[in-house]
């Protein structure tokens, strides 16, 4: 039900996109229409000056704005007459695409789209909307545009910089272009089909250089701390190499395959190359329709998943990020691009548990979330505590605790007009917030022992 | 603790520039128009307006922060709540605390409407609409009470406004819509701005040529060119459109009174005192104010008066020489004590040829000519005849203050005056007319106040000097109680009254504020009495006595009072201006009229000759030798007007204007005519007879009829029109589109010299250099620029494009170019037939559309031109 409300009110926001005028021309309208009534009643009986003067200043006033405003509206309506007729004429060049450059030169989420042809409403403005993810939408914005030398515009290209609240991968469907005149009093808009999907990306945080053990050998070129037992096939068998004690040369199998192969003790190895990092998104509990879990927190242990996994790399580690749910296999020929991606695109899930998530004979590092299950945590740091670095991001952190300076900055000072807010207010009425954070409690003195909790 | 901000640096400047620049300027404008109104501000409108700038300044960097509004105006409330609190401790005395207060109140208003606007243009969307709208109200509704009526004043102080406002709303958008990312953020903005101006620009242009008519008829009705009719100047007089000036027929007490030095017209007097010789001033009265509006605050003329002695005659419709008098004037004077016949001539100067002035009672006009000698300086004369009273002389109206002999002289008259019989008998009707008040608080104030001052006076003439004697008494320190200003200042309130603030507040004023204060006490007094405005009379020539000149700042009013059996007598209770120095004016030369016209003959125009300086025209009336002639018909009568001079009412006019059917008087001093005479018998057609053929005439005047005259002042205006402001700017409109036109067709003028060039037969070294020049010119400007190519390079490029044997040609160019051997005649043969066929292939390539914005984008060939420079970087990089 509450579903279906959402989505009513959804459908008649983005009708409303389609009103030829904005509220700016609504509030001049009511602002007319009051001060009208406000000179009706001082007009005067007529045979004095003043009514005299009033009511040619009133006529040349009114006169004036109605051309203002016809003129306003005509260039827009030429600019919606020109785009339709070319778009159903002869198609329109529509194009929308990431700027990875820009994005990560700006860390903001830069779109570029390129419309053309389409006429520019005297002194007026193109703007546009995007529609993303079924039912939301962007704000209104113009295109950031490279200074344009040309006198007649016939198309528009240039980027926006798209602040999302969200760190997950988005799915552009629709544009809206809109057509608005000098005064922006007029908006009429045009629905364009767009395909376009991006990932916005974690930030990084700086954190405290944190340590790892790497314990899966890919490559025998790091040499660890610790011996660790080795398993395989030819564990007990290596190739002759020089230096080689001859006397544990297996003659049965030269006499075989006329391979020299010495026999070796089961030894501890002293390498291991690769750092694997775990990442737990799963939750015990019920999380779907908790806003602040489901976007700030979620931010929030990306970010630090991302930050933690750059650290890692700082140091030179090779790590392995090893995602407990499916990547889109796209990214592969760039191993961080990869990482980053299958970071952006997780989420909360219940399926796959800790347990059957992490594999214990090669995880170095497991990050888990306050969401994560205390018995499960518990029992892994039970047996693996020593070698297995646990890290826990307590999620509450992700929003700031407020003190008494805040308050009073609060007094004199806006916040940021940010989602932040609801969601901070969604968690402070929680139900969910105290058994979070009763969890968060015990895992903390839990894995608090090893002192790896990140907040 | 870290605040962010909500508006970059950069926004707050545009902010600053865009927005907070012209409201101060609009705020500067208006503070400067209100300081003239209210004296409360002290005129001090430079000081307001840094208090409001600083508020809206102050305003715009602060909120560019996050900081919340209401919070931090409770806090500057505060502060200005302690700041009044600390000042009224401080500040010793009360007259001091309240100036303090008050100047403290104004600086807390004007800064927090400052601050105000500021905090508008920097967090709301709405506030500019509201805002640019309100502005907008009101100033219709401010500048429609305007005193000022011409067109180009009601436009200055409207259109300014009027695009204030859309151009705050526009700059306000862009400002917000702006992206602060964007690398050529002030370029955008003058671009923008640019486009904003110019369409205002022809917006406007238009509105005001197509109102400019409807702006001029707002002049013309009430700037007063109705010689009259209306008008709304808060001047003594006014100005009518021709120039002319008049008294006005309603009388607004303003806030500020214009004067100047302009010379109206002249008199001369035939009035001396008992010696013969010392002239005896009189004032000249144009009109009565006996109605008061209590609405609009107004004194008023009114068509309806009982016992009407006010003579109107237009002198201008009365033909020269001809008469026009009344008798019931000397009947409704009911003055019979102490009154002569007394004549003035009239000459006017500014004043409009359609007012009547001459001391009361005035009963009598006759239009006189001008002499020729003076016709450019006096348009007009008339001589008037009034039933003046001995008591009226100027000497006895003057305002002594303190001038013992004037008192002394005067008390003769006050003596007189004394044995004036009660109003006992006089016409109710009449009474109650010159003796009605409005009724409510504000007048009873105004009647306890006369009470008490004529407490002590018997006589309505000694309650009058009461009344003046108050005017011009001292206060506690010896200081004057009124005080004379032209700019004295309107109350507050709008609906307070102004006579009141006058009397108990603020004690200064001009005339109009001294006039109707007396006549309320009067009125209220039982005392009938009226305004009489006009001129105040200046005895001045010691060369010409019985002259006066009259200048536009002598236009005054004063009161009369209705003694039973002396009429009406004159008093004026004004004080004295002691701030401006009487700055006497030095008289001219008066004009003397030295000739008697012999024959005077009023008609129309039948046939007009301008070669032969022939007129026939068709007699109506005719005096001869100062004898009307009896007219059974009109009659038709030669005139010889070769050295006649024509004139108009507005001055001097031409033969030319003359046409069948113009009112014409003409006038003969001719020494031919002197000898003829008419006997008792005689009537038109036998006089006619004996006049000789034709008649020679001296002076001819035309009379134009309201028809006529409106239709010359239109040709006028059309005359009149080339210096039109409006038709500057739309000429100076024209030449910057011209300009910009010139600028777009440049390309195409620079394509159009080169490739003429280029298809001369000249040597084939030049025309290959002009081949070379044009073709990489129009391939430039076509968008294919050789950037970064060798000419090779480029010319292989052109060709595998366009399929030209460009390549061939460039090598035989540079063959001429770098080399001294001289071309094969196969050589000259391609350079000879290479340039239209090469033009002609690209040009197939490229549709007229393309071609055509292509040669409209100067920056190519901009480029064109600068691409030595170009390549030469290149190479350095």
């Amino acid at each position: 039900m509450k579903f279906s409300i959402n989505r009513t009110a959804n459908r008649i926001k983005q009708a409303a996109f389609f009103i030829p005028f904005t509220i700016y021309f609504v509030v001049f309208s009511i602002a007319l229409i009051a001060v009208y009534k406000f000179l009706e009643n001082n007009q005067q009986e007529t045979g004095s000056s003043f009514s005299d003067i009033f009511n040619l200043l009133f006529t040349v006033a009114t006169w004036f704005t109605s051309v203002m405003v016809l003129i306003s509206l005509l260039s827009v309506i030429v600019s919606y007459a020109h785009f339709l007729y070319f778009k159903r004429k002869k198609g329109i060049l529509f194009n929308i695409s990431t700027d990875i450059k820009e994005s990560e030169l700006h860390l903001k989420q830069t779109v570029r789209l390129i419309i053309n042809p389409v006429l520019k409403p005297l002194l007026g403005f193109i703007k546009l909307r995007l529609l993303y993810d079924k039912q939301h939408f962007s704000h209104k914005f113009s295109l950031l545009e490279k200074n344009n030398k040309k006198l007649l515009v016939t198309g528009i290209e240039g980027i926006y910089y798209w602040t999302l609240p969200e760190i997950k991968e988005y799915h552009v469907e629709h544009a809206v272009v809109y057509f608005e005149d000098i005064f922006q009093f007029f908006s009429i808009a045009v629905k364009l089909p767009a395909k376009n999907q991006f990932f916005t990306q974690p930030t990084l945080k700086e954190l405290n250089s944190m340590s790892a053990l790497p314990r899966k050998t890919e490559e025998t070129n790091t040499r660890i701390q610790y011996m660790k037992k080795v398993e395989g096939e030819y564990l007990n068998y290596k190739n002759f190499e020089n230096n080689d004690d001859v006397r544990r040369i297996v003659w049965k199998i030269y006499a075989k395959n006329k391979e020299l192969v010495v026999r070796i003790p089961e030894i501890m190895d002293p390498y291991a190359s690769h750092v694997y990092l775990y990442a737990s998104f799963f939750s015990g509990f019920d999380v779907a329709d908790n806003s602040a879990v489901q976007v700030p927190f979620l931010n929030y242990y990306k970010t630090m998943i991302w930050s933690l996994y750059q650290n890692f790399v700082k140091q030179g580690l090779e790590v392995k990020y090893i995602p407990d749910q499916e990547v889109a296999n796209n990214n592969r020929n760039d191993l961080q691009q990869w990482v980053k991606y299958g970071i952006s695109t997780s989420k909360w899930h219940k399926e796959k548990s800790l347990k059957s998530y992490v594999k214990t004979n090669n995880a170095s590092v497991v990050i888990i979330s306050s969401l994560s299950n205390v018995n499960e945590v518990q029992e892994l740091f039970d047996q693996f505590g020593s070698t297995i670095t646990i890290i826990f991001i307590k999620l509450s952190d992700a929003f700031r605790r407020q003190n008494l300076i805040d308050w009073v900055q609060w007094l004199f000072v806006e916040n940021l007009k940010e989602d932040i807010a609801v969601h901070k207010r969604n968690w402070s009425v929680s139900t969910m917030r105290m058994k979070i954070r009763e969890n968060e409690k015990k895992l903390e003195t839990v894995v608090g022992q090893a002192s790896r909790t990140l907040g | 603790m870290k605040i962010g901000r909500i508006h970059s640096w950069k926004k707050v400047t545009a902010q600053l520039l865009l927005l907070a620049i012209p409201t101060i300027g609009l705020a500067l404008y208006l503070l400067f128009n209100a300081n003239r109104f209210y004296s409360l501000l002290q005129n001090n409108w430079q000081e307001q307006g840094i208090y409001f700038s600083t508020g809206i300044v102050v305003a715009l960097v602060f909120y560019g922060w996050r900081f919340r509004f209401a919070t931090t105006a409770a806090l500057l409330f505060g502060f200005y709540f302690l700041m009044y609190k600390s000042l009224g401790n401080i500040s010793v005395g009360e007259f001091d605390a309240f100036f303090v207060s008050v100047k403290f109140l104004v600086f807390a208003i004007l800064f927090s409407i400052g601050w105000l606007a500021g905090y508008g243009f920097s967090r709301s969307k709405y506030f500019t609409i509201g805002w640019s709208v309100l502005l907008l109200g009101l100033t219709v509704l401010i500048v429609s009470k305007t005193s000022e009526i011409t067109a180009s004043a009601l436009i200055a102080a409207f259109v300014p406004v009027l695009v204030y406002s859309f151009y705050t709303i526009y700059s306000a958008e862009l400002i917000r819509n702006m992206n602060e990312d964007e690398p050529n953020f002030a370029w955008f903005i003058f671009k923008r701005l640019a486009g904003f101006a110019a369409l205002i620009a022809v917006i406007l242009l238009s509105m005001l040529l197509i109102f400019e008519k409807d702006f001029k008829a707002i002049e013309k009705d009430w700037g007063g060119a109705q010689g009259g009719k209306k008008g709304n100047r808060e001047s003594m007089m006014k100005e009518n459109k021709d120039g002319s000036m008049s008294n006005k027929d309603q009388m607004k007490m303003t806030s500020s009174l214009s004067k100047d030095k302009r010379l109206v017209f002249v008199a001369k007097l035939d009035s001396y005192f008992p010696d013969g010789r010392t002239p005896n001033p009189l004032y000249f009265t144009s009109l009565y104010y006996t109605k008061f509006d209590t609405l609009t605050q107004t004194f008023e003329t009114d068509s309806k008066i009982p016992f009407n002695d006010l003579f109107t005659p237009d002198p201008s419709k009365i033909p020269l020489y001809f008469t026009k008098s009344d008798s019931t004037i000397i009947k409704n004077a009911m003055a019979p004590l102490n009154r002569k016949v007394i004549s003035a001539d009239i000459y006017k100067v500014l004043l409009s040829p359609h007012d009547f002035v001459a001391p009361a009672t005035a009963f009598f006009c006759q239009p006189i000519p001008v002499e020729n000698g003076y016709k450019d300086q006096f348009k007009s004369a008339y001589r008037a005849k009034m039933w003046v009273s001995d008591l009226n002389s100027a000497y006895f109206i003057y305002n002594p203050v303190g001038n013992k002999m004037l008192e002394l002289f005067q008390e003769k008259r006050f003596e007189e005056l004394r044995k004036a019989k009660t109003y006992i008998g006089v016409d109710n009707k009449f009474l109650d007319y010159y003796t009605f008040m409005p009724k409510n608080e504000d007048y009873k104030r105004i009647t306890e106040l006369a009470q008490r001052i004529t407490k002590d006076a018997k006589t309505p003439v000694d309650k009058m000097i009461a009344i003046r004697d108050y005017f011009t008494g001292k206060d506690e320190f010896g200081q004057p109680l009124f005080k004379y200003s032209d700019n004295p200042g309107i109350p507050g309130l709008p609906s307070a009254s102004k006579l009141n603030y006058f009397l108990f507040e603020n004690k200064k004023g001009y005339c109009a504020y001294f006039a109707g204060a007396t006549l309320f006490m009067l009125r209220s007094l039982g005392i009938p009495s009226r305004i009489a405005a006009g001129f105040l009379t200046v005895d001045r020539s010691s060369k010409n006595p019985g002259w006066y000149w009259f200048y536009a700042d002598q236009a005054h009013a004063w009161v009369q009072l209705y003694f039973p059996g002396y009429g009406w007598i004159d008093f004026d209770t004004t004080v004295p201006d002691q701030n401006t120095q009487q700055s006497p004016q030095p008289d001219g030369t008066p004009p003397m009229n030295m000739q008697q016209a012999l024959l005077v003959a009023d008609g129309q125009a039948v046939t007009v000759d301008t070669i032969a300086k022939r007129i026939t025209m068709k007699v109506k009336k005719m005096l001869y030798h100062d004898d009307n002639i009896e007219v059974l018909q009109p009659q038709d009568l030669l005139l010889d007007v070769s050295i006649a001079s024509v004139t108009k009412d507005t001055g001097a006019g031409k033969l030319s204007d003359i046409v069948a059917g113009t009112n014409i008087v003409a006038v003969s001093y001719a020494e031919a005519l002197k000898n003829i005479l008419s006997s008792e018998t005689d009537n038109l057609s036998s006089l006619i007879k004996k006049l000789p053929k034709p008649v020679p005439i001296d002076e001819l005047k035309i009379m134009e009829t309201d028809a006529q005259k409106k239709e010359n002042e239109r040709k006028k205006e059309q005359i009149d029109t080339p210096v039109n402001w409006i038709k500057v700017l739309w000429m100076s409109l024209i030449v910057i589109g011209a300009f910009v036109v010139f600028l777009f067709a440049l390309p195409w003028l620079i394509w159009l010299y080169l490739n003429g060039k280029a298809k001369q037969n000249t040597t084939s070294k030049k025309k290959a250099f002009n081949s070379y020049v044009a073709a990489t010119y129009y391939l430039n400007q076509l968008g294919e620029q050789r950037i970064n190519k060798s000419p090779q390079e480029y010319a292989l490029f052109i060709d595998k494009i366009f399929s030209t044997n460009f390549h061939s040609f460039t090598n035989i160019y540079q063959k001429i170019k770098y080399s001294t051997t001289p071309l094969s005649t196969n050589e000259e043969m391609v350079v000879n037939s290479f340039y239209i066929p090469f033009i002609k292939g690209i040009k197939k390539d490229y549709r007229f559309k393309k071609r055509f914005s292509s040669f409209l984008n100067i920056y190519a060939t901009m480029h064109f031109f600068a691409k030595a420079k170009v390549l030469e970087l290149n190479v350095n990089n």
